[in-house]
């Protein structure tokens, strides 16, 4: 069973996705909240929806940095394909290559990744 | 020159691709135990795989926000955070025949050192046990070795039936003389022996003393030893039950040994409280009865038109202080089909085996007994209840009449001749000759300490001059007018070299 403020949070998550107006929204959510005299509620809601928040997002992970055009460029390309809205983080970890993670999906092209392979595959065969 | 081409060879070999992989995330982890976040379609009792340190694991737990998993293998090097994927399979096991022999952790990892195993499949771990109309009733003996068994409280071939008794009675080693007796079996089942929370020293023991009795040509061995984490003490019975179902559905025989389930059961709530799932009665979790019952469901004796195969299971339990009335015992006792309760005041009293006949029972077994031995069993039976009431009868009585003292006489030389050392066992038709000389009263006019000698040596002159007694019997499994004969005149032979040695 969902709670109230789940509830709550489940629609505002969603009216907030239509971007426009969110200040509106904000605004009408605190009148209400006000009149309902539920304003201690406020800290869970936001929790609440962080964590939505946090299961919908997805990462760009890039090894280098690019300029603003490349970037802006880049991000357009994906979030066409994923139909997602797309953070981007910088990691020189990976080295090269990229990788694409949600909460449950990982796409992984990053060189790091391809040598973690490849030392997986030669260690399995120097073993056998 | 040679290796740079091998390594390009491999190189080439691999294949470099990019996949959309199900993750999730390592939140925190706790004996054994990780919560895991994402792994959105994961199945229960999936196999998953914590990447950075190549180590599996299985989700027990499906909850709404995140996943509980029991890691399999070493736990110390999983951090907070550490990417998680599904491999998309139940969690199984190799099984096969390359397998006997060998001595294997429940993963189906060898431990011996002599190799890879080459399975012939895989079955997954957990199964649900042979519905009702592939079963058939239990209808051959299984041979123990152990004279009181075979003839009071006989077990057939799946049969399910424990063994309890304190830790301090020797349940351990009755249960590998049944592994033992099998040996020149013949009709012989394939042996598991599934070793839980046993320690290191012990597990080397008992390894020691298969190979030096020849007894690894046919048998399995499963160890979850004490160093493990408790996720494979949980796991071992269940894996060693597929090695066992693998050759029943084959349509051969099988004897496993789970030992012992009282471990299992700690295990098992380890596990679960660190899941924090609620606790029950002694904290055991609500499904411990469950965990129990799915595991010795599993043993059976197919019918015809599935193979015929059976797997009879002899799970151990330990009691505390003698008392099998509680949680556990009771359980277990309620799901088999007999117990056979080790005593450990017959124990001191030097009774061998120290098995308590009055609180062992076998439901089923005495449809499989063969005839011979249910021709002997029969009067045993009777004797042997008459002797006991005696005896705490006139436990303060001195004086008797005569006949009530031939009676007792009589007991006592009975129990002597059931008793047995562990980890040998005797052959069938030796137990047959050895319980009918003592039920006919052959042993009476014998001094009590002189019965075991008479007992071997009553063996060795059958095998010297009459072998074809013992052929007889095992050949028609029963005892005719013909070989009693026989017999009956080995035995008079034998009884009056012992009268004139004592003149």
């Amino acid at each position: 069973m969902k709670n109230e403020v789940e509830k709550l949070a489940d629609l505002i998550f969603k009216i907030s996705k239509q971007k426009k107006r969110k200040e509106l929204i904000a605004r009408a959510l605190i009148k209400i909240l006000k009149e309902k005299r539920k304003l201690h509620l406020l800290p869970k809601l936001l929790e609440e929806i962080k964590k939505r928040i946090k299961t919908e997002e997805t990462i760009l992970v890039l090894a280098r940095e690019f300029d603003e055009k490349e970037i802006k460029e880049i991000k357009e390309k994906i979030e066409k394909i994923l139909g997602k809205e797309v953070k981007i983080k910088l990691n020189k970890e990976i080295i090269g290559g990229f990788l694409i993670k949600n909460i449950n999906y990982l796409i992984d092209a990053s060189v790091k990744g391809f040598l973690n392979k490849l030392k997986k595959h030669l260690w399995k065969f120097m073993t056998s | 020159m040679e290796i740079y081409d091998i390594l390009k060879r491999e190189l080439e070999k691999l294949e470099i691709k990019v996949e959309k992989k199900e993750i999730g995330e390592v939140l925190e982890i706790k004996d054994g135990i990780a919560k895991i976040s994402g792994l959105k379609d994961v199945e229960n009792f999936e196999l998953i795989k914590f990447e950075r340190v190549d180590t599996g694991g299985v989700v027990l737990n499906l909850e709404k926000e995140n996943v509980g998993a029991i890691v399999l293998g070493d736990f110390s090097k999983i951090k907070e955070g550490d990417i998680v994927t599904r491999e998309k399979r139940i969690l199984s096991v190799p099984v096969g025949e390359k397998m006997i022999g060998r001595i294997i952790d429940p993963l189906g990892n060898p431990l011996d050192g002599k190799g890879k195993i080459e399975p012939n499949a895989f079955f997954p771990i957990e199964k649900i046990g042979p519905s009702v109309v592939d079963r058939e009733p239990v209808n051959s003996p299984l041979h123990t070795g152990i004279k009181l068994i075979d003839a009071l409280i006989p077990i057939g071939r799946g049969q399910r039936l424990v063994f309890l008794g304190d830790r301090t009675t020797e349940k351990s080693s009755w249960a590998l003389t049944l592994i033992l007796n099998q040996k020149r079996e013949t009709k012989r089942p394939i042996c598991i022996y599934v070793a839980i929370g046993k320690k290191e020293a012990e597990i080397a023991r008992i390894y020691e003393m298969f190979k030096r009795e020849g007894v690894l040509d046919y048998t399995i061995f499963v160890s979850a030893s004490a160093s493990m984490p408790a996720s494979f003490w949980y796991l071992a019975p269940y894996s060693g039950c597929a090695q066992g179902e693998y050759f029943m559905e084959k349509g051969e025989d099988v004897l496993i040994i789970y030992d012992d389930l009282t471990n299992h059961a700690h295990s098992w709530r380890q596990i679960a409280l660190i899941l924090r799932r609620p606790p029950g009665r002694e904290a055991y979790p609500g499904d411990i009865f469950y965990l129990h019952s799915r595991l010795l469901e599993r043993s059976a004796k197919l019918n015809k038109e599935k193979g015929g195969g059976s797997l009879t299971a002899i799970p151990l339990i330990e009691t505390q202080e003698g008392d099998i009335a509680t949680f556990i015992p009771t359980n277990v006792i309620s799901i088999c089909d007999g117990q056979i309760y080790f005593d450990y005041s017959l124990y001191l009293k030097g009774q061998k085996p120290e098995i308590s006949i009055g609180l062992s029972v076998s439901r089923v077994g005495s449809a499989a007994q063969t005839k011979a031995m249910k021709k002997v069993a029969g009067r045993l039976k009777l004797e042997l209840a008459q002797f006991l009431e005696l005896e705490r009868f006139l436990e303060f009585i001195e004086e008797v009449d005569p006949e009530t003292r031939k009676k007792l006489e009589r007991g006592r030389r009975i129990l002597e001749v059931l008793k047995q050392e562990s980890l040998k066992p005797l052959s069938f038709e030796k137990e047959v000759v050895s319980i009918y000389a003592a039920v006919e009263g052959f042993l009476d006019k014998i001094p009590l300490e002189k019965v075991k000698q008479f007992e071997t040596e009553l063996h060795q002159k059958i095998e010297e001059e009459k072998p074809e007694i013992f052929q007889e019997i095992v050949n028609s499994g029963d005892l005719d007018e013909k070989i009693l004969r026989e017999l009956n005149k080995v035995i008079e032979n034998l009884l009056k070299e012992y009268e004139s040695q004592r003149r």
